[in-house]
């Protein structure tokens, strides 16, 4: 069980694709900084994400959605002591 | 206080304090691991992320100062700042005794950051529950 950490926006990197296309079954997604630009407006992998937060496995930085005057439309919605019980909670943590 | 287990954390910052979220990010999640009661065995600063350990950074007034704050953070919880020597000396980030060597007039490595090497960095993540890259 991994927590996969994105902080890129996904109009400037590959690396939320390259993401998904390693993320395991069991495994985590968190967007931070510039990737939570990803559940806010409409993109190609929404429909994965989307099948993603239903199996409770989506998790967006909520400090980072305020930072940039956004809503999220989906996604789990967490602060910085959530990101710390997640990282806790996998047994490692993969920084794309 | 807490009814979890006390978790040792390793941090690895790799990204530039002025121009790169992340190298914050990791800062907050310092500080909200420690709020929680869990420990920071030590903070590797590796490529850019070296520059966090510059004395003369001097942001505007009304903005954040990273290195000020990371240096406040280690002192107050008492854990290392590791900095990568080959990458601070590649990027102009000296202490004391390498000026003296290369014999440069200045040095600018802000207490309590060290230089350090990756066997460094091997050793804290091999003392630690997590290793958290940012």
């Amino acid at each position: 069980m991994i927590l996969h950490t994105v902080n890129h926006s996904p109009f400037s990197s590959f690396a939320l694709q390259d993401c998904l296309k390693q993320l395991g079954d069991t495994d985590y997604l968190l967007l931070t900084g510039d990737a939570v630009i990803a559940v806010t407006v409409p993109i190609e992998s929404k429909s994965y994400l989307f099948k993603l937060d239903q199996e409770k496995r989506l998790f967006v930085l909520q400090a980072d959605i305020n930072a940039r005057g956004l809503t999220a439309s989906y996604g789990t919605t967490i602060d910085y002591s959530d990101f710390v019980r997640l990282s806790i909670e996998c047994k490692s943590q993969l920084a794309w | 206080m807490n009814n979890h287990p006390i978790v040792k954390f390793t941090i690895l910052v790799t990204s530039n304090p002025a121009s790169k979220q992340s190298n914050a990010t990791a800062y907050q999640f310092c500080h909200a691991a420690l709020k929680a009661g869990h420990l920071i065995s030590g903070v590797f600063f590796y490529l850019d992320g070296v520059l966090t350990a510059s004395n003369l950074v001097s942001p505007a007034t009304d903005e954040i100062n990273l290195p000020s704050l990371w240096a406040e953070l280690a002192y107050q919880y008492d854990f290392p700042l590791e900095v990568c020597v080959s990458a601070s000396l590649r990027r102009g980030i000296i202490n004391e005794q390498e000026a003296e060597q290369l014999d440069l007039a200045h040095f600018n490595l802000k207490t309590p950051f060290v230089l350090s090497g990756l066997g460094q960095l091997a050793e804290l993540s091999a003392n630690c529950d997590r290793l958290m890259q940012f």
